[in-house]
């Protein structure tokens, strides 16, 4: 019976990295045949050792546990290393067999393979990756006439075929991919649907005239896009095809079915495979406007500047919106909170405070900001957040997107990357025209007024949970009440929406003969205790006696 | 080791071996997944709805039938313990159920499309049931639309359209809109399903001029008609309006009153920092 590696296990990680170490002495001095099985069982185990510890590190959503991380971190790891010992052994065998020997082809495919699994497993500080080696082996395979051989691999433990040419690409699209817009998860599912996309991974080594993506075979970088202006050698890889097979898995989504139905991928959220489609979409569509130059960005010194995280702590900090402007009348009615329960909120709230948050600007475009935070700062802040930042003391807050967040040049740093949502955003409270005596009948939420003067693609930043429950809202301005409601939405992040809204009504209200009914016929307010700063706070615990004295 | 009251005692040391013998009451049903369909050759328009393929001895008319039976208001049932339900089991020894795959299929099947349904279109539907409402997907649909959401607006009329195919609105808004994104094969393409699907429909008049417009070379919507009275009328000029658009200016100058005190309210904060507008 095979004994399968437990890589949970320290021990389990040592004794596969001497194994390692072994199989790299033996490339140099034993016959090839030795080595490439060697090679081919080192690698075998070290695939039902990730398999069974993949779906516990995957399948969660929630933040990994150190240990997680350290696992991954040396899965990340020994894929590099065993993307390094096959293009080791495949040069060796080169030399030593030719390049159009199955086995320096199936070598020159573990490579490949390893080197995108590795993409996939970044945790820490990412290095800028040099492609050469790789274009040098997809080179030596294209002269012997071995890049369209297909070769056997197992991945996850299932078997699978694949010509190099289309490995050469997956890996270059994964590590395209791999730049901190998607989640490990979401990183798997793209993953998934390369290997069913195989077929659709051609390369041709002409200009296609269409929207291709390209790799330099004479370069170090990976996966650019358009045509190559200088003569050296390249590869074209068709957007078109993907795009149908982009299109095909929307299609069995439609018929109710994942894509693929087997594997770690297929037990994913559906939430998660449709922020790849997205983001594929926007890949494929930005490559189609090559010629587009990239928006300007202005380098900063690294200035610290104070960030919020989530549409609260941007309300109750950031627009300086903690207490909303309430009416009297609504105070008379707002039964959800006791006295006793108020009295807590004034006393203790230093107590649930969290820190102040800064971080360091790195640069800036009309589009957005780059951030960089130490791992420590930048806890708890993910893609899809929605941020507040404060750029300097004269200007208003601005609100962002965050849109990837990646390992920085230096260890235990991160960088954040935010996409600008609006420079001047307002904390407006919306009351609900049909009050359900609850908390949330008059709410703050954030306008985020469009670029028209129209008021067309004016919008709310709006809790998630109101998407659930739409209703009819009313807004003071001035003396004029809108009455409006939120009829779609416009983009989504972790737990917030950017909200479209229509106007359904506008009058124009006498504020002072309002209030003065509404005090008339209300119920007698319930007395309100509120701490000033000339009390003085007696110590909770003051009048109790120790333990001992007991 | 937990125990419970049905976990055996040991006699003497010994399990008694009269619990081993008993047989499962109840066979578990493991759900059958549908495999996917290889490589579909077109984004085909869904015709007619797919009839579920039959199967041998599955009479799926009455099963369908059986479904849309109100429900019965059922009294309540005393449990009689272990003993009655075993003594149940081995008197109506558990028949295997040739459905119980299929509908388990079916039932994962429909689970997925909803959940994609609320995370492709979030504030929109929840469930692929909320696209039933066909005036409602046409206001959303032109609401993506207007947003410059053209995918989105589509996909949901399609998805729409699979649904209830015999919704003429949301054949048409698709068209309408196809026509507006100057989308010719597409627009060919879509016209050409609704053709099929409704031949008789009067509003094909109106599709063959659009078509006409947009593909003056294709022959499905024949020759070219002599200009009518009124074309230029409409919230769409030239158009027929079938994705809804109001009529009703009232909410659009609502809107630029509401954006014009909002953006006098940011100047006076402005104002009172006393600084110049950022990014200025």
């Amino acid at each position: 019976m095979k004994i399968v590696p437990q890589f949970q296990r320290l021990e389990g990680r040592s004794e596969f990295e001497r194994a390692r170490n072994a199989l790299r002495t033996l490339l140099a001095d034993a016959s090839p045949d030795e080595s490439f099985q060697a090679f081919l069982r080192l690698e075998s185990d070290f695939d039902a050792g990730v398999v069974k510890v993949k779906p516990d590190l995957l399948g969660s959503v929630l933040c990994w546990k150190p240990e997680d991380r350290e696992l991954s971190a040396w899965i990340y790891e020994q894929h590099r290393e065993l993307a390094e010992v096959a293009r080791r052994a495949a040069d060796l065998f080169e030399r030593r067999v030719g390049a159009d020997d199955k086995r320096t082809v199936r070598l020159v495919a573990l490579a490949f393979l390893h080197w995108g699994e590795a993409a996939k497993w970044v945790v820490d500080r990412r290095e800028t990756y040099d492609y050469a080696w790789m274009h040098w082996l997809m080179r030596l395979a294209i002269d012997a006439s071995r890049n369209l051989e297909a070769c056997e691999l197992r991945l996850d433990g299932r078997g699978r075929s694949a010509t190099l040419e289309s490995l050469f690409f997956r890996t270059l699209l994964l590590d395209r991919f791999a730049g901190g817009n998607l989640t490990r998860q979401q990183i798997e599912v793209l993953d998934a649907w390369l290997w069913e996309w195989m077929p659709a991974l051609k390369a041709s080594s002409t200009w296609p005239q269409e929207p291709a993506f390209r790799a330099d075979l004479d370069g170090k970088g990976g996966l650019r896009t358009g045509e190559r202006r200088d003569p050296g050698p390249a590869l074209y890889l068709r957007i078109a095809p993907l795009e149908a097979r982009r299109r095909e898995v929307i299609q069995e989504f439609h018929r109710g079915r994942i894509v693929p139905s087997l594997g770690v991928a297929s037990d994913f959220r559906v939430e998660e495979h449709v922020a790849v489609l997205e983001q594929l979409r926007a890949v494929f569509e930005a490559a189609q406007g090559e010629g587009a130059s990239r928006v300007p960005r202005r380098h900063s010194a690294g200035a610290p500047v104070e960030v919020w995280v989530g549409l609260s702590e941007i309300l109750a900090r950031g627009l300086n919106a903690l207490t909303p402007a309430t009416p009297a009348h609504v105070l008379t009615v707002k039964k959800g909170l006791s006295d006793t329960q108020r009295i807590r909120q004034v006393q203790f709230l230093d107590e649930f405070e969290s820190p102040r948050r800064f971080l360091r600007l790195v640069d800036a475009s009309d589009t957005g900001y780059g951030l960089e935070a130490s791992e420590e700062e930048a806890f708890g802040i993910g893609v899809g957040d929605l941020v507040g930042i404060k750029l300097s003391d004269e200007q208003p807050c601005v609100l962002g997107r965050v849109a990837r967040r990646v390992p920085a040049a230096y260890p235990g740093k991160v960088v954040i990357g935010v996409n600008a949502l609006c420079a001047e955003p307002q904390a407006l409270t919306l009351s609900r025209t049909q009050r359900q005596n609850r908390l949330d009948d008059d709410e703050l939420f954030i306008y985020v007024p469009g670029g028209e003067a129209s008021g067309a693609h004016d919008a709310f930043v709006v809790h998630e949970k109101l998407l659930n429950e739409p209703g009819v809202h009313e807004a003071m301005i001035g003396e004029d009440r809108f009455t409006l409601q939120f009829n779609r939405v416009r983009g989504k992040g972790r737990g917030w929406a950017l909200a479209g809204f229509e106007i359904l009504e506008a009058r124009r209200v006498d504020v002072q003969a309002e209030r003065a009914e509404a005090l008339a016929t209300a119920t007698p307010a319930t007395p309100r205790f509120e701490l000033l700063p000339t009390d003085e706070y007696a110590h909770a615990f003051d009048q109790e006696l120790g333990n001992r004295l007991l | 080791m937990s125990i419970s009251l049905r976990t055996p005692s040991p006699f003497f040391g010994f399990a008694p071996i009269f619990f081993k013998g008993r047989e499962p009451a109840f066979k578990r049903r493991e759900p059958v997944i549908a495999k996917p369909v290889a490589k579909p050759t077109a984004p085909a328009k869904p015709a007619a709805p797919a009839k579920a393929p039959a199967r041998p001895g599955v009479d799926f008319d009455k099963l369908l039938a059986s479904t849309r039976k109100a429900p019965v208001d059922l009294a309540p049932i005393e449990w009689e313990g272990d003993q009655g339900a075993s003594s149940a089991a081995q008197a109506t020894p558990a028949v295997p159920d040739a459905t119980a795959g299929f509908e388990c299929a079916d039932a994962r099947t429909r689970r997925i499309r909803d959940r994609y349904v609320s995370a492709r279109f979030p504030g929109v539907a929840r469930a692929a049931s909320d696209l039933e409402s066909a005036a409602r997907v046409i206001k959303c649909a032109r609401l993506y639309f207007e947003d410059g959401q053209l995918a989105a607006a589509l996909e949901l009329l399609d998805m729409a359209i699979e649904q209830d195919s015999r919704a003429e609105a949301l054949w048409l808004a698709e068209l309408e809109i196809l026509f507006l994104s100057r989308d010719a094969a597409r627009f060919v393409e879509c016209a050409r399903a609704f053709r099929a699907l409704h031949g008789a429909s009067g509003q094909w008049a109106e599709v063959a001029r659009l078509g006409h417009a947009i593909a003056p070379r294709e022959a499905l919507f024949g020759t070219k008609g002599a200009a009518r009275a009124h074309e230029h009328y409409g919230p769409w000029p030239d158009l027929p309006n079938w994705i809804q658009a109001s009529w009703d200016l009232t909410s659009e100058c609502l809107a630029a009153d509401f954006h014009r005190l909002l953006e006098r309210r940011a100047g006076e904060a402005r104002a009172a920092r006393g600084k110049p507008q950022p990014g200025a």
